[in-house]
């Protein structure tokens, strides 16, 4: 079985599809696009195509070589195989994606997909240069030990991250009973949202289901339009502040660091964890919203916990 | 695609130079300017628990500087369409005045330098105490 570069094929179709949702926006105000924004996304996506050619993409295809040569079994190259693998793909790419706001190392990477205002479909390509090379080595080798073959499980891959390219755009309203089951623009849109009630929501890929199953799902309240970004949002579209900020933070945080385990936190802990409290991860700023509120707020406010953006 | 990278490369460029230009000429920058309605309303959902009581608009509609109760201070400035704020602790904040202008720099590798022209500028200046933003 033959596993085709569909991502170089979709290119032409993201033109098309981006060029269809400005016109459409343009007609119906049903979103907002910014040329500067879009240009930064825009570029951003076109640097992480090439920042593997840099070397990190023959490091994961090394690794996925010699951990194919010591598999557990050898699946073969058929149908139910390619969709066994995209289902396990799928939840691979949710603790991923759920890590990746949860623990500051990662976050560094993927802010960067979170950084813009705006929620249109240059924000889809809107994707890190840094960070894809552990990301694949720590997650996606489990399924090539497993027994998958390489070419699949980055087929795999690559028609996840494609489906979730159409999600990004406000045109889309409800979808009826294919949320039950799918991503829609609906579901990511709460992802996207730093409205305190969206927080930590919606970490899927294709299918919410994890979401569901792991107990961060969030519907869209239509009382409570998205207000899209980050936490403490970039002053900036410069792309090169885009990419490392956060990196940046990591490296000012830990050089005033007073301990080993100060530099553990501010490395590995939540965004937004300080030793003194002082700033604030995305479990106290619920925990704040729900205190304004004046609900019966539960204590999952620990530093610890469940933190996603960066509040510093 | 081609499968040679430099033609890729410049296929994407220009396919990206033609998704900005459609959305710079469909959505021309609309020139808002930042008002104190509209910085508080930001603030409001930014940093719900900051009460403002001074504020320090900028001439050019770039930006608002609010001080709060607890003599700490927000900065809200504009980046296209959006606005951004920043949040300092009282006398963490570093400014200082030049030319009618009070400028800010909020010392966090995501953020850039802030003017606002004011006539009060060289009052607000003097408010701040030289230790640095957090």
């Amino acid at each position: 079985m033959e596993f085709p570069d569909i991502i170089a094929f979709a290119v032409p179709a993201f033109l098309v599809l981006v060029i269809a949702e400005l016109v459409l926006v343009r007609l119906t105000r049903r979103g907002r696009y910014e040329a500067r924004d879009s240009a930064a996304s825009l570029i951003m996506g076109f640097g992480s195509e090439l920042a593997p050619l840099l070397g990190g993409a023959t490091v994961v295809l090394a690794v996925f070589t010699a951990a194919y040569e010591f598999r557990l079994m050898t699946i073969p190259n058929v149908w139910w195989a390619v969709l066994l693998c995209f289902v396990l793909d799928d939840l691979r790419y949710y603790w991923w994606h759920r890590i990746s706001h949860e623990r500051r190392w990662f976050w560094a990477s993927h802010v960067v997909h979170h950084s813009s205002q705006h929620y249109n479909l240059t924000t889809a390509l809107r994707q890190t240069w840094t960070g894809q090379i552990l990301a694949a080595i720590l997650f996606k080798t489990p399924l090539v030990f497993l027994g998958f073959h390489p070419a699949m499980v980055a087929f795999v891959g690559a028609v996840n991250l494609l489906y979730q390219f159409w999600i990004h755009t406000e045109l889309i309203n409800r979808m009826g009973p294919f949320e039950w089951v799918f991503n829609t623009p609906s579901h990511h849109r709460v992802h996207h949202a730093t409205n305190p009630r969206y927080l930590d929501a919606n970490y899927a890929g294709t299918l919410i289901i994890w979401d569901r199953m792991f107990g961060t799902f969030i519907e869209e309240d239509r009382a409570e339009k998205p207000r899209y970004g980050i936490i403490k949002n970039l002053g900036t579209f410069n792309p090169l502040v885009i990419s490392f900020h956060e990196w940046l933070g990591i490296l000012r945080d830990v050089l005033k660091a007073k301990s080993l385990k100060e530099v553990a936190g501010y490395t590995f802990g939540p965004p937004g964890w300080s030793p003194d409290g002082s700033r604030m991860t995305s479990a106290m700023i619920k925990e704040r919203w729900r205190r304004m509120q004046g609900e019966d707020a539960p204590s999952d406010a620990a530093p610890d916990h469940h933190a996603t953006q960066p509040a510093e | 695609m081609t499968g040679n990278l430099f033609v890729d490369s410049l296929v994407s460029l220009a396919a990206i130079a033609l998704m900005v230009g459609l959305a710079r000429l469909f959505f021309p920058a609309s020139g808002e300017t930042v008002t104190q309605a509209r910085a508080a309303e930001r603030l409001a959902f930014d940093e719900p628990d900051f009460r403002p009581v001074r504020w320090l608009i900028d001439g050019e509609g770039r930006a608002a500087l609010a001080e709060g109760e607890a003599g700490d201070l927000a900065l809200v400035s504009r980046l296209g369409l959006d606005l951004v704020t920043r949040r300092f602790p009282a006398g963490a904040m570093r400014a200082d005045a030049a030319e009618g202008k009070l400028v800010i720099r909020p010392g966090d590798p995501g953020s850039r330098k802030v003017a606002l022209a004011s006539d009060d500028a060289a009052l607000w200046a003097r408010k701040f105490s030289p230790t640095g933003a957090k």
